[in-house]
């Protein structure tokens, strides 16, 4: 090629070049914004399952039940502690051992001990019931959690499409951070808060500067004029590079 | 006498042709109309892609080679090399289009005179209603001029285009044989020029960035915000990589 052809297809040559670029770029915007939708996707799939699992009627009678037994207010708690000896004695317990697990006083265990030697089959259909009805809390139990761990699968399914997705950071902060669906980390669940907070969400924000101003863990980013009450805080404990 | 005109079988397919013609000069017009939209809005709308959204990618993919090349000083082996040269290559390439001609265009939003008056041109000046060479080379002239009026949103060059066009001679309208055969010959190139519009349609239709142009304008019809919803997740990943590069700097410091 001579050096004048040369020089003539310098500048088509770079025309070229930047279509491409250009095409480059347009083709790189669209995948982003094809899997930030698909990441929403999966966000929505997760809160249908994180909704599920907590208007679940069975897990909600579980948590009412758990209340009410650790309620001393209650009037039921005695006769349920009852059962409770009733059930763990049936089971091979040994009975000293299960009023005292139980905290039982001598006055119940006493009623105890009289109902399962008098009214043998009352306390054993006593003792069916409650073995019953933990049975079904069990049960309620899984589908709850098995809901929770799908939804986290979901949730961290979005992450990795679009990890900047400042509601799916900040819902799976509050998974590791309470342990839903996955082991408590609460420095992974930091690093997620304070990647939702630098997107401006507004939950995140408030979560982040109520540990800050705690005194928890973690320090303010760079800027920490974005939380009035994060400014506060030293910036000792940086945490690490968030798990990409 | 009843008052009926009788025509000739030649004359009555004239007269068919004619209404066939008219009908497809109306529809080219709107088909070059569509597609001089299309264009014009593809090339807007690339503007505001590349000022909005590449300059960020721009920036990430600098940060991104910095990245690399310090990792390729540390490491020093062909591969780390490589990688760097590969990511500075891209960051160079990104800069080019996010800041070259094509990032310059500006917005296109046509009033409705202006594609009227676009339609008119197209009905009257369209090089397929050419009778003659000399015509067809003329019309020709005037519609790229045209085109370039429209692009630039200019309503005073599309009139004086109209103004050039408008005494000239159409084509023998003698009832005759030469004007069926010019009519039929009219037809066939409208026919032909239809079929490249739509040909032309399809392309631009199926490129990346008339993709990514319909996809942020239906999640805009939506009522979402695509372009800051991406810019912030690029500015949040130039964030990222920055705080990246300063760590390993000050590693490297340390060392």
């Amino acid at each position: 090629m001579s050096q004048a052809n040369a020089i003539e297809l310098i500048p088509a040559q770079g025309a070229a070049l930047s279509v491409s670029a250009v095409r480059r770029l347009a083709a790189r915007g669209r995948m982003d914004l094809l899997c930030s939708e698909e990441a929403n996707e999966w966000l929505r799939k997760g809160m249908e399952l994180h909704a599920a699992a907590f208007d679940d009627p069975g897990w909600m009678a579980v948590v009412d039940a758990q209340a009410h037994s650790r309620s001393q207010a209650d009037r039921h708690a005695q006769f349920r502690t009852i059962l409770e000896y009733l059930r763990l004695v049936a089971e091979g317990a040994d009975p000293d051992d299960a009023g005292h697990s139980l905290n039982m006083t001598g006055e119940d265990c006493e009623m105890a001990r009289t109902l399962r030697s008098f009214w043998p089959d009352t306390a054993a259909s006593l003792v069916r019931a409650v073995q019953k009805e933990r049975e079904r809390e069990r049960a309620d139990l899984l589908r709850h959690e098995e809901r929770l761990r799908r939804a986290f699968h979901c949730f961290q399914a979005g992450y990795r499409l679009d990890p900047y997705n400042r509601e799916i950071n900040y819902i799976l902060a509050e998974y590791y951070s309470v342990g839903l669906g996955v082991a408590r980390d609460e420095d992974v669940a930091l690093l997620h808060l304070r990647r939702s907070a630098a997107s401006g969400h507004s939950g995140a924000l408030r979560a982040l500067g109520y540990r800050y101003s705690a005194s928890l863990r973690g320090a303010p980013p760079p800027d920490a004029t974005w939380f009035p009450q994060s400014a506060a805080a030293p910036r000792a404990h940086r945490s690490t590079r968030a798990a990409s | 006498m009843n008052g009926t005109i009788h025509l000739s079988p030649q004359q009555d397919e004239l007269a068919r042709k004619r209404e066939e013609l008219t009908l497809l000069e109306t529809v080219l017009a709107d088909r070059e109309l569509f597609l001089a939209n299309l264009r014009a809005e593809l090339v807007a709308f690339e503007g505001r892609y590349l000022r909005q959204i590449g300059v960020l990618y721009a920036e990430l993919d600098d940060w991104t080679a910095k990245l690399a090349e310090m990792d390729a000083a540390m490491d020093g082996t062909a591969q780390a090399q490589s990688a760097a040269s590969v990511a500075r290559a891209q960051a160079d390439d990104s800069y080019a289009a996010s800041h070259g001609e094509a990032a310059a265009a500006q917005d296109f939003s046509p009033q409705p005179e202006l594609k009227k008056l676009f339609r008119e041109v197209c009905n009257q000046v369209h090089p397929d209603r050419a009778a003659t060479e000399e015509d067809r080379a003329l019309r020709e002239k005037l519609m790229a001029e045209a085109n370039a009026a429209y692009k630039r949103q200019d309503p005073n060059a599309l009139r004086k285009v109209l103004e050039e066009y408008k005494f000239r001679p159409d084509a023998a309208r003698d009832g005759g044989a030469a004007e069926l055969q010019h009519v039929r010959r009219q037809i066939e190139r409208i026919t032909r020029r239809l079929g490249a519009i739509e040909a032309e349609i399809a392309e631009i239709s199926s490129s990346e960035i008339a993709k990514l142009m319909a996809k942020i304008q239906s999640e805009t019809a939506k009522g979402c915000a695509p372009m800051d919803e991406m810019a912030r997740g690029i500015r949040l990943r130039i964030e990222q990589a920055r705080e990246e590069f300063e760590e390993h700097a000050a590693a490297t410091r340390m060392r």
